[in-house]
């Protein structure tokens, strides 16, 4: 077991290193396409010509007239064990490890800037999340054991119907119901929840919901047919002959084995979300990673791009890694067929 | 009709009932290419200490017959009709909850492939004290020793260490040894073996049988051994049943089966069995056709479409009458067919059994 | 000068539009307090003049400043900010109205000049100080310019023009890296700049943020020098920049070193200004409604709060609606249509009234006839050599006509450029194209990133062949308001450079060419960039679509309220404003 967790610790750095060269090259080669200088992507439009000594200083002070192999690693080895940027001049930004770089357009830490955007993507995503897991299963698990059923036709159609729908529709349609109509929840803007837990629960209750319908819906088609498959195997039978009560053969041997592929899935989605919450955090206005990563883009601020991409890839890798991990425990017949 | 499973049990004397008596039980199973006759008008008696085999081709209806005994087929949309009564208690006509009850403390059931038949995901030693928890109101730690002495007793070395070992890291052989103990260890009055030596090598097999006799023999349990395999029917049992088509075609005691069998079909299983003491140059004689259709059972005798001996009856009878179980000359011994019983064994004495 | 881009969250058009589904709540009304208050009484003039001094003007914006270091900030509001405290050689004494006015602010006079416009006197009225007491000197005045040779550190401000202008070695990298600047020289009362080309406009540079003093060397104190210097920038006006939490709050408060006697262009009557950042636009806009805050110091007023504008007179009162230098025109290329009436064809053409719909309609711009925008010289409210109709939904007649001269009276097809992400360059183009079809002209989009639209998509003379790019939208507001400031960089065709090129169609015409030439020299009057206006116009190179407005909101209790034309595009004179004394 030890074995198997080292060898996945080791391929996920090497997953997590690729990404980071991947990025940075992407980001080099972006603007020479655009035939645009890397500087603007720093610090915004220059009204310097390309040849000027303007120029030229700065494309020496961030560095891009080093050598490809130079500037990746000083953007490593920032990211390891932190930088301080300095012009010279000003006052020397300390950037500790993990450093991301500076935004010169927003004039922060690219590393302070996730930091307080994480806590909102966090809360939206681990929030959504319990809520699809635990409903999603549950209508996929209802269904499943009343297959043809009405439970299992409203239940199947609705998640075909939820799947369908795209936040950005779902997402408004909750706020001109909940909040404009109804009044039930006004417009609260997000605070952490070490600040305000009511206020915090009552901005992230619709946002939580739209990002739910929509994972959700997949959820209970595949618990639906995971458990129709399941409780066909023959160690149902087994547990129906010892005499155990219907509850303790649908959750404990059904289920139990049943949710493996989707604890699996489960870790994937939640990674990757991390990273792609984009539309769910404009819709609702929430200041978390995926609005940061849009903000970013449309003003062209590489350091923020570079952050975020880096961040989300993290993210979904070690997401990945931990649901490798507790397949091998939830699985014991994992480890043995390496 | 029920019987109120509270009412006071019923044993041995006192009561005409056998331990287990199945009357008349029908299992029909509506699909969309039509009604699934699984077992239809099946009929038998076994009594406690008894061990009965019940043979037949794949498809004959056998497993079907052992999961209705236990109530299994209650929830889905199978169609039970007849009567199972397992000491003085109706099985078919009782609830879930109530069968439920019967299920591990009253019988208890092993199944053809132990690697499937157990949770992957649960040690076995947890599965087994899980099957003695359901029953016993004991703590965790007596479950589990209780769990280690039945292993033991199953023939398990180094009992306390593989409790809590998964299947996956068991042997063929150990796994079905641990099936049994799951099975037997709230000491049920009836056991069940589906098939429970086919998936196991030869010699295994043997060990296995062994197991289950000396349990059967300290407990002094009815047994149901379901199997294809005539030889371990001729090592293990005690009384046969031949099962065709979903219906019982002959039956008797184990030597009345292999000395004088009278049902063309149970000819024709003898004849196909490989055997040590024949020439080995004899090819072996296979039954021609294959199994019938469950939707389209043969009218008349179920196995009319492949009997080589139709001619032996006058007019069609064998297509077009159903033949009834009848008791022969020997108690016991029971047959369905229309071919005379003097006849019957006429032709086993000349044609068959010397070609055997 | 940059106009901030207002990205529209979705939630706040969703509150708009669900705001109008629902019906607008009338929420409570102000109450005027006295005083010539009237819609766009502050255009022009002076809205509740007042001498009553104190009080505190509380305003909002929606986001910080790029920067309160008066090198390098770029931005117009931000300018608008600066006049509050920091003061350069010359100011602007008259901001309202369609003609600023420049008037002495360190300086004792307007500066003298030599001949040919390369040699430029000032002298620095004794006595002034900084908030912190220390003098100011013509030494910090040559400083502050320095500092905006140092691009790579300070590089967010107008850096182009002084670069341009004042004279300076090649590797000149300000004074961090490369030291003292020689053309500059200062005496203890006097600074003399020497320019490398003729500039008349050279006042005009004084005039702006970028000319502010800074302590010579010391700057803002240790840790607040080079970059950093704009979180703790000196005051040298009325009041001093303090207590800055960034993306949050700035107060001011009155500087006890400034004396109204060395100052003609402010006369401050507030005793504190606070400004609070406030993410939320739906939240300014109801604060205003509500006169919970004085004004928004960033932008014009949200949607709806425009509405509400537009809709109930109690609020019209309180608001203005000042054309300001700014106009959004089309760039037709000869390049890609080589015939002069084929291009005239597109002028008559296109529905201007429909594009001024597009853009947010009359209250965010009105038609424009010709190029030269209020505030601007050669400015003309009737010049229309394009005459598009009555209404200014096109001459389609004409446009026909002018197909024929130019043989093709079928019409043609060509390419419309735009810049992405937009929201209403689409609806833009989508006009554009029903109005050209009417006359065969068929148009499709091409478009780029606003990271190269302006530098290498349709700032390359070259890729507006390759692309075949006919017609490129865009828009242009001077940085300060001289005919030369206006026209020189988007009509000189001795400026075409191969990327980021401003001239977009790469015009060349002599007459343009001359009278752009003689300006530096001072030789060009209002009457000459009339005719150069006309001149460009019959060229047919660029398309006036319209000149941008804007509407702001007043709290009926401030006083002295104006509107700053010549650096804010309307924003208020914030400098000068009270509040009756509260």
């Amino acid at each position: 077991m030890i074995r198997f967790i080292v060898v996945r610790l080791l391929g996920a750095i090497v997953v997590v290193w690729i990404v980071s060269v991947v990025t940075f090259l992407i980001f080099q080669i972006v603007p020479t396409l655009s035939h645009t200088s890397p500087v603007y992507y720093y610090i915004g439009k220059i009204p310097f010509p390309p040849d000027s000594i303007q120029m030229k200083a700065l494309i020496h002070r961030f560095g891009f007239d080093l050598p490809l192999y130079a500037q990746y690693w000083h953007f490593l080895s920032g990211i390891l064990f932190g930088q301080t940027i300095t012009d010279g001049v000003s006052t020397p930004i300390q950037c500790s490890a993990p450093c991301f770089g500076y935004s010169f357009r927003q004039h922060q830490l690219v590393g302070t800037m996730m930091a307080t955007a994480a806590p909102v993507t966090i809360s939206l995503c681990i929030g959504a999340a319990i809520l699809w897991l635990i409903g999603g299963v549950t209508v996929g698990t209802f269904s499943a054991l009343n297959p043809g059923s009405l439970v299992d036709r409203v239940g199947m159609t609705g998640s075909l119907a939820a799947v369908s729908l795209p936040i950005f529709f779902t997402g408004p349609l909750l706020l001109l119901v909940f909040e404009y109509t109804l009044g039930v929840l006004p417009d609260v803007s997000y605070l952490p929840i070490t600040q305000d837990p009511a206020q915090w629960f009552r901005s992230m209750i619709l946002p939580w919901v739209s990002l739910a319908f929509l994972f959700g819906a997949l959820y209970a088609r595949l618990t639906r047919s995971n458990m129709i498959e399941t409780m066909g195997e023959d160690y149902i039978r087994t547990a129906r002959a010892k005499g155990l009560s219907r509850p303790t053969v649908i959750v404990r041997h059904g289920l139990r084995a049943a949710i493996t592929p989707i604890v699996t899935i489960f870790g994937i989605d939640l990674g990757t979300l991390v990273g792609s919450t984009v539309i769910t955090e404009t819709v609702f206005n929430l200041r978390g990673l995926g609005y940061l990563s849009i903000q970013a883009i449309q003003q062209q601020d590489l350091p923020v791009i570079l952050g975020v991409t880096i961040i989300a890839a993290v993210v979904l890798v070690i997401a990945n890694f931990i649901v490798d991990i507790l397949y091998a425990f939830i699985d014991p017949r994992v480890t043995v067929y390496q | 009709m029920t019987t109120p499973l509270s009412a006071p049990t019923l044993r041995g004397g006192g009561t005409s009932r056998a331990f287990l008596e199945v009357k008349d039980l029908r299992v029909h199973f509506p699909t969309a290419d039509g009604l699934v006759k699984s077992v239809d008008g099946l009929s038998f008696e076994l009594e406690r200490g008894e061990i009965l085999g019940i043979v037949g081709e794949s498809g004959s209806g056998k497993s079907v017959t052992s999961l209705a005994i236990l109530g299994l087929h209650k929830g889905s949309n199978a169609r039970v009709t007849g009567e199972i009564w397992l000491d003085g208690r109706e099985i078919v006509g009782a609830t879930e909850d109530e069968v439920r009850d019967l299920r591990g403390s009253e019988m208890g059931m092993i199944f053809q492939d132990p690697l499937s038949s157990l949770h992957p995901f649960y040690s076995v030693g947890a599965q087994i004290s899980e099957a003695y928890l359901v029953h016993t109101k004991v703590s965790k730690k007596d479950a589990k020793a209780e769990a280690i002495r039945m292993l033991e007793k199953v023939g398990i070395p180094n009992a306390p260490s593989r409790y809590n070992d998964y299947p996956h890291q068991f042997s063929g052989g150990m796994r079905q040894r641990a099936m049994i103990a799951m099975a037997l260890i709230c000491q049920p009055q009836l056991l069940i073996a589906d098939e429970p030596t086919t998936a196991l090598d030869v010699t295994v097999q043997a060990q296995i049988l062994e197991l289950i006799k000396e349990l059967h023999d300290e407990l002094n349990s009815a047994v149901i051994l379901i199997t294809h395999d005539l030889g371990v029917v001729a090592e293990t049992c005690d009384k046969v049943l031949v099962m065709y088509g979903g219906q019982c075609v002959e039956m008797g005691p184990v030597d009345e089966l292999f000395y004088a069998p009278e049902m063309p079909y149970t000819w024709g299983l003898l004849r196909s069995m490989p055997r040590m003491d024949r020439d080995r140059q004899t090819r072996l004689t296979p039954i021609p056709g294959s199994p019938p259709s469950l939707i389209n059972v043969p009218s008349g005798c179920v196995f009319n479409t492949r009997c080589p001996f139709t001619d032996r009856v006058d007019g069609d009878r064998c297509r077009t009458v159903h033949p009834n179980l009848e008791q022969g000359p020997t108690p016991g011994h029971a047959v369905r067919c229309h071919i005379p019983a003097a006849q019957r064994q006429e032709i086993w004495r000349t044609e068959i059994s010397p070609s055997l | 000068m940059k106009i901030k881009r207002r990205g529209i969250a979705l939630v706040g058009l969703l509150a708009a539009t669900a705001m109008a589904l629902v019906g607008c709540s009338s929420s409570a009304t102000p109450t005027t307090t006295g005083g010539a208050s009237s819609f766009n009484a502050a255009v022009d003039g002076i809205v509740n003049p007042s001498t009553v001094k104190g009080g505190t003007v509380k305003l909002l914006s929606a986001t910080d400043c790029d920067s309160w270091d008066p090198q390098n900030t770029y931005y117009g509001w931000c300018w608008n900010m600066q006049r509050l405290y920091t003061r350069s050689l010359l100011g602007y004494e008259k901001v309202n109205g369609s003609k600023p006015v420049l008037a002495p602010d360190l300086a004792t006079d307007m500066g003298t000049h030599n001949a040919d416009f390369t040699k430029w006197t000032y002298t620095l009225q004794k006595g002034l100080k900084y908030s912190d007491g220390t003098d100011i000197t013509p030494k910090d005045v040559k400083y502050g310019i320095e500092r905006l040779f140092a691009t790579d550190i300070i590089n967010g401000g107008p850096a182009s023009y002084f670069l341009a202008t004042i004279s300076h070695p090649a590797d000149y990298l300000g004074p961090y890296k490369s030291g003292d600047l020689a053309s500059i020289v200062t005496t203890d009362s006097t600074i003399e700049f020497n320019l490398s080309t003729s500039y008349s406009d050279f006042n005009y540079l004084m005039a702006m943020a970028a000319s502010a003093p800074v302590p010579y060397k010391v700057e803002g104190g240790t840790g607040f020098v080079g970059a950093d210097y704009g979180k703790q920038p000196v005051s040298s006006g009325p009041f001093v920049f303090t207590k800055y939490v960034p993306t949050q709050s700035v107060t001011f408060v009155r500087n006890k070193f400034w004396k109204q006697s060395t100052d003609k262009i402010r006369k401050p009557v507030a005793n504190e200004i606070d400004l609070t950042i406030d993410s939320d636009e739906n939240d300014i806009d109801s604060k205003l409604a509500a006169g919970t805050a004085d004004a928004r110091a960033d932008l014009d007023v949200g949607t709806t709060l425009k509405s509400k504008i537009l809709t109930n007179p109690k609020f019209k009162v309180n608001a203005d609606n000042p054309t300001t230098a700014f106009t959004r025109y089309m760039a037709v290329m000869p390049s890609v249509i080589p015939n002069v009436y084929c291009r005239q064809a597109i002028f008559y053409a296109t529905n201007k009234a429909e594009l001024v719909q597009a853009f947010g309609g009359t209250t965010a711009g009105v038609a424009a006839g010709s190029m030269t925008p209020p505030t601007i010289a050669g400015h003309s409210a009737t010049a229309n050599m394009y005459n598009s109709g009555k209404d200014n939904t096109g001459d389609v007649a004409k446009a026909k006509a002018a197909l024929v001269k130019c043989g093709q009276p079928d019409g043609f097809a060509t390419k419309v450029a735009y810049s992405t992400p937009s929201q209403i360059a689409p609806k833009v183009f989508a006009s554009l194209q029903t109005a050209l079809a009417r006359v065969g002209i068929k148009v499709t989009e091409t478009t780029s990133a606003s990271s190269s639209y302006y530098s290498t998509f349709i700032g390359s003379p070259t890729n507006i062949v390759n692309q075949g790019i006919g017609i490129a939208l865009a828009a242009w507001g001077a940085d300060f308001p001289t005919g030369y400031g206006f026209w020189n960089s988007i009509a000189n065709g001795a400026d075409i450079v191969p990327t980021g090129n401003t001239n977009y169609p790469s015009l060349n015409d002599p007459i343009v060419n001359k009278i752009l030439d003689a300006a530096p020299n001072g030789k060009s009057t209002d009457a000459d960039f009339r005719k150069l206006d006309d001149q460009v116009m019959k060229d047919a190179v660029y398309l006036p679509i319209l000149f941008g407005k804007s509407i702001y909101y007043r709290n009926p209790r401030l006083t002295n309220v104006t509107s700053d034309n010549a650096l804010a595009f309307g924003l208020y004179d914030f400098v000068n404003v009270g509040t009756g004394g509260k």
